[in-house]
């Protein structure tokens, strides 16, 4: 049986030290380009979220632990990192902010130590009911003791306090941006180690199969314990990271929503690899800032999206790009190209004229945008006539049209590229 | 010579069905003891309790005279016993290396470490590379275990019950679905690399039955029907009768 | 007294409700190994498509059409979506019914809004199906079907009336439970369902047509929350959050109930029903019970989130404290037989 998930090979060492490098090079160069405040803050975000899912990946993708509370622990290593830095603020034992993602993360991984106990004895889909149980419960609690979680209200701090330390303040995003920056590169580094460990093998392996495991000497509890702990440790972080961005906190960290779009992403971005949530954190921020202000189906869109690539491409994004390379590198892929492109172009026809005749329909039935004229695309739209939704359909289905034809010909080009390469040959 | 394993009276029962009806058996440090008996006997049974994956309902099983039984599989691993599985139980998404890897850890004291590299574990891999050149394995060692033929399958079971160079192995049918010629060098590979250990294997192959074992226990219907050298056991009439059919004389052990 | 058997009685209603959701998924889960997460999206389903229907036809007719629609609905997902995913795992199924639950979600907002609609019971309904008449007043406790005049509950006499809607809503319930339970227990049919709820690979192995069960099986385990839908939808309320009001606690009956198991489940959603209506409704707070119970504090107790906190402020998190709890000390659930 296909197994969405993988151990691939180590990298060797030198390379993995040579992408680390090109993440710190990324992360440095990225506020030059995109240098206006806002650009900024959503860099900061997609730092967060990164860390945030790397660390939900450690369950999933690499211990086979289904999560549905994964912003528990993200959550409530927030609101004590919230506590310390309004506690710091107001007179209490100074906090250094930037020691504040640090104190969410030992929050996180004292929560995960607790409740991760009673979480792991059990494995597969006990574990995710488990999950499921107690991040209700603590969402059910959060508007139930306004003390700590703060009510309807939440929480709210403020990260310029106390004396800047070498002239650094906070009161810019741009400060704050680089501190997040610093944070994600280490705990990337960090999470990446891990999967070199031997922990982090056996956890794999307990994904794999955990009888087997037993019978090697190991306890399976112990090792998803184990990993429990260290994953709730980074999203503690990723908690903390985010107080000091946001400046507030709410309900909603610790809601199902919140650990629904953990796995959400994770998944979209390739839970099988180490890179794929890196690539589903960006498409969580992308998505929940962009997209959300450009269509008021983005949530459609997101629900689509998600039910497509788990049924034809339950490796994600990272699993797509694999494909690509492999297949850039085949002998006679040159005679692929034409055909690549025809694929894309349907692709995009369909893509088109599915929106199109989504925005429409929501143009339609939003009260709000019902007296407006329909803008999409840069035209005006008379969308009570029948003629921009025929369109709309045609275009989707000639585009779907265009894609079964075309796959057909990439098929039977690829078959015959393989039989005409020489055996031996990659 | 001292006692490796030992069962005293052990019962087993599922629901109403009774498998395993009271085994006594002593098996000496570094004997070699082949299980036969027909399908249904209990075989697998005995090596699920042996192992720990099962608990007996009454009596008692000694490994080197401290008891196991009752103990999670971990446990008994842990004090030196290691098993294979007939149908084959491997880490299905990770690479023949990485199986064979994971397998030596626990022996080499590595624990749960987090904070070492395992490419910085000259130990484990050495060991794991002395494996894979026992097995034959080498040229695929970076095959995920799950695109892995067959008979290498079988290869890398034995492989991972091997890792932790346990003194007691309970191989369960390692040659099963083999073919002849796959056989014939699978069973040199087992004795190699069971040398002066204690070996508890369950076969149907009444040639690598005769060729490896010191001893057979026969089992039929829960009990331990004889226990003896190969030759008696042959000239045993019961079990003649039961199991090896009347015209076991004349055999002989081909490859 | 009347307050005790009106909440026991709408306790037990809701309970009912709770099973009508819970069989179906037990059925899905039990046999595909399937987690639905979109069990209770298909309720909510049930629950528009009756009020459109309802407004077309009428209720009766809604009441078995809707069902049925959506049921096929569910048919259709099973084959075309569900079944391309099975091969991988699953992991992969659970996840395409997350993401079809926030597709469903989307439309039912798109289609209708993000406000309540009027669905209403029949008028046949809305009067209560049979009063309560007690209290100090009065000797004893006496009851009269349908309504009571005013001039009876003046002064000390309470009366409690219990709504026909709530009664249809049990009436259709242990309706169902019946006719699964003379399904599952005399027929053929019903024989590979309960081998397959304990044991669905050797089903698998006996030539039985496992894919059509499967499609058959999905469509009603959905056709049945869709019926829960129109029920619950018409007595309560429809709107877009139904879903997921509902949907967690059904997971929690199905866990608490033990997974496998209908009877578990039965008993499991009425246990939570009763417990739930009755906390709800219970407006003390743990020292007040205390005191109740005879103990009073020694030490000044500060007025502190705990001790203030009501039994109905408390009652969202008990069904969560109960899968919890059960997860730990009894992962089986109550009659379950699988722990997987």
């Amino acid at each position: 049986m296909p197994r969405p998930f993988v151990t691939h090979a180590q990298l060797p060492r030198g390379q993995a030290k040579i992408w680390m490098a090109l993440l710190a090079a990324v992360l440095l160069l990225a506020p030059w380009v995109f240098d206006t405040p806002f650009a900024q803050a959503v860099l900061t975000q997609v730092g967060i979220a990164m860390v945030a899912c790397l660390s939900f990946n450690i369950l999933l993708g690499q211990g086979g632990m289904l999560s549905f509370g994964h912003a528990v622990y993200s959550g409530l290593g927030a609101y004590m990192a919230m506590h310390v830095m309004q506690w710091s603020g107001s007179g209490g034992f100074a906090v250094p902010i930037s020691l504040i993602p640090l104190v969410g993360g030992l929050c996180g991984m004292g929560f995960a130590v607790i409740l991760g106990f009673v979480t792991t004895r059990k494995s597969g889909t006990t574990l995710a009911m488990i999950t499921l149980g107690l991040a209700e419960l603590v969402f059910a609690m959060s508007l139930m003791f306004s003390d700590f979680f703060g009510g309807e209200a939440g929480l709210s701090g403020n990260r310029v306090q106390g004396r800047p330390v070498w002239g650094v303040d906070f009161k810019t995003q741009t400060q704050v941006y680089f501190l997040i920056a610093a944070y994600t590169w280490v705990c990337v580094g960090l999470m990446y180690a891990f999967t070199q460990t031997p922990l982090g093998r056996l956890l794999n392996a307990v994904r794999d199969n955990a009888e087997r495991l037993s019978f090697i000497g190991y306890q399976p509890q112990r090792v998803r314990y184990l990993a429990f702990i260290i994953a709730g440790f980074f999203a503690g972080i990723s908690g903390g990271m985010g107080v000091v961005h946001f400046e507030i906190v709410t309900a909603e960290v610790v809601g199902a929503t919140r650990s629904g779009a953990y796995l959400l992403f994770t998944f979209l971005g390739g839970a099988g690899f180490f890179v794929g949530p890196i690539l589903g954190a960006v498409g969580m921020v992308v998505s929940a800032v962009l997209l959300s202000e450009w269509s008021p189906a983005w949530l459609l869109y997101l629900g689509l999206v998600f039910m497509g690539m788990v049924m034809f491409a339950p490796g994600g994004m990272a699993s797509i790009a694999l494909w690509h390379w492999h297949w850039m590198r085949q002998a006679g892929a040159a005679l692929l190209w034409p055909w690549y492109g025809a694929l894309l172009a349907s692709a995009a026809m369909a893509g088109l004229g599915a929106t199109s005749a989504i925005e429409f329909f929501y143009h339609q039935q939003l009260q709000t945008l019902g007296g407006q004229p329909m803008r999409w695309l840069g035209v005006q739209w008379a969308v009570h006539q029948p003629g921009p939704w025929v369109a709309a359909v045609s275009i989707l289905v000639l585009g779907l049209a265009g894609w079964v034809y075309c796959q057909k010909q990439w098929d039977r080009v690829w078959s015959q590229a393989m039989a005409d390469t020489p055996r031996g040959q990659p | 010579m001292s006692v490796a394993l030992s069962l005293q009276g052990v019962h087993r029962h599922f629901g109403h069905t009774l498998v395993i009806q009271g085994i006594d058996l002593e098996v000496q440090t570094g004997e070699r003891v082949a299980v036969i008996g027909p399908n249904g006997a209990g075989k697998s049974t005995l090596f699920h309790l042996i192992s720990g994956k099962l608990k007996p309902q009454k009596g008692r099983i000694e490994l080197n005279g401290q008891r196991i039984d009752g103990l999670p599989p971990h446990a008994i691993h842990r004090m030196g016993l290691a098993r294979s599985f007939q149908i084959t139980n491997l880490f299905a998404a990770m690479s023949v290396y990485e199986n064979l890897r994971c397998s030596v850890l626990w022996s080499l004291g590595h624990g749960y470490s987090c904070w070492k590299f395992l490419s910085g574990l000259k130990d484990a891999n050495q060991r794991t590379e002395a494996l894979l050149d026992q097995l034959g394995l080498g040229h695929k060692r970076h095959s995920l275990a799950m695109n892995l033929t067959y008979a290498e399958q079988r290869a890398l079971e034995l492989g991972v019950t091997l890792g932790s160079d346990s003194a007691v192995l309970l191989l369960d049918e390692p040659t099963a679905g083999m073919s002849r010629s796959e056989t014939r060098h699978f069973i040199d590979l087992i004795r190699q690399v069971t040398h002066g250990k204690t070996l508890l294997m369950v076969e149907h192959d009444m040639g690598v039955v005769f060729e490896l074992a010191d001893k057979i226990a026969v089992l039929a219907q829960g009990q331990v029907m004889a226990f003896d050298t190969p030759d008696k056991v042959r000239q045993n009439p019961q079990v003649q009768s039961a199991y090896l059919g009347v015209q076991a004389e004349g055999r002989t052990a081909h490859a | 007294m009347e307050f005790f058997l009106i909440s026991l009685l709408n306790g037990v209603s809701y309970g009912l409700l709770l099973f009508m959701l819970s069989a179906g998924l037990t059925l899905i889960f039990s046999m595909m190994g399937v987690l639905n997460f979109a069990h209770a999206s298909f309720y909510m389903l049930g629950a528009y498509l009756g009020y459109i229907l309802n407004g077309i036809w009428g209720f009766v007719p809604a009441l078995l059409l809707a069902p049925i629609a959506v049921g096929c609905l569910g048919g259709i997902f099973e084959k075309y979506f569900l079944r391309r995913v099975h091969a991988y795992g699953h992991v992969p199924e659970l996840l395409i019914t997350f993401g079809l639950a926030y597709v469903v979600l989307e439309v039912v907002q798109l289609l209708w809004g993000r406000s309540a609609v009027a669905f209403a019971p029949p008028a046949w309904l809305q009067k209560p199906a049979f009063t309560l008449i007690g209290g100090p007043g009065s000797s004893g406790l006496q009851w009269a079907w349908g309504a009571v005049t005013q001039a009876q509950c003046q002064g000390d006499v309470v009366c409690s009336p219990f709504p026909a809607s709530r009664a249809f809503m049990m009436a259709v319930a242990l309706a169902m439970v019946l006719s699964l339970w003379g399904l599952i227990t005399r027929t053929r049919v019903g024989l590979v369902i309960q081998a397959a709820l304990t044991h669905p690979q050797a089903v698998q192995t006996l030539g039985h047509n496992v894919p059509r069960v499967f499609m058959w099986v999905f469509g009603v385990g959905t056709g049945l929350a869709a019926l829960a839908g129109v029920i619950g939808g018409s007595t309560f309320v429809t709107e877009p959050s139904m879903a997921a009001t509902v949907g967690s606690v059904t997971f929690v009956v199905i866990v608490i109930g033990g997974l496998g198991s209908l009877a578990g489940a039965f008993w499991a959603s009425v246990l939570i029903g009763t417990v739930q209506t009755w906390a709800v409704a219970v407006d003390l707070s743990l020292m007040d019970m205390l005191r109740h119970l005879g103990f009073s504090s020694a030490y000044p107790v500060s007025s502190g989130a705990w001790s203030n906190l009501t039994l109905s402020q408390a009652a969202p998190i008990l069904p969560y404290l109960f899968l919890v709890l059960m997860l730990v000390f009894r992962p089986k659930g109550l009659m379950g037989q699988r722990e997987d």
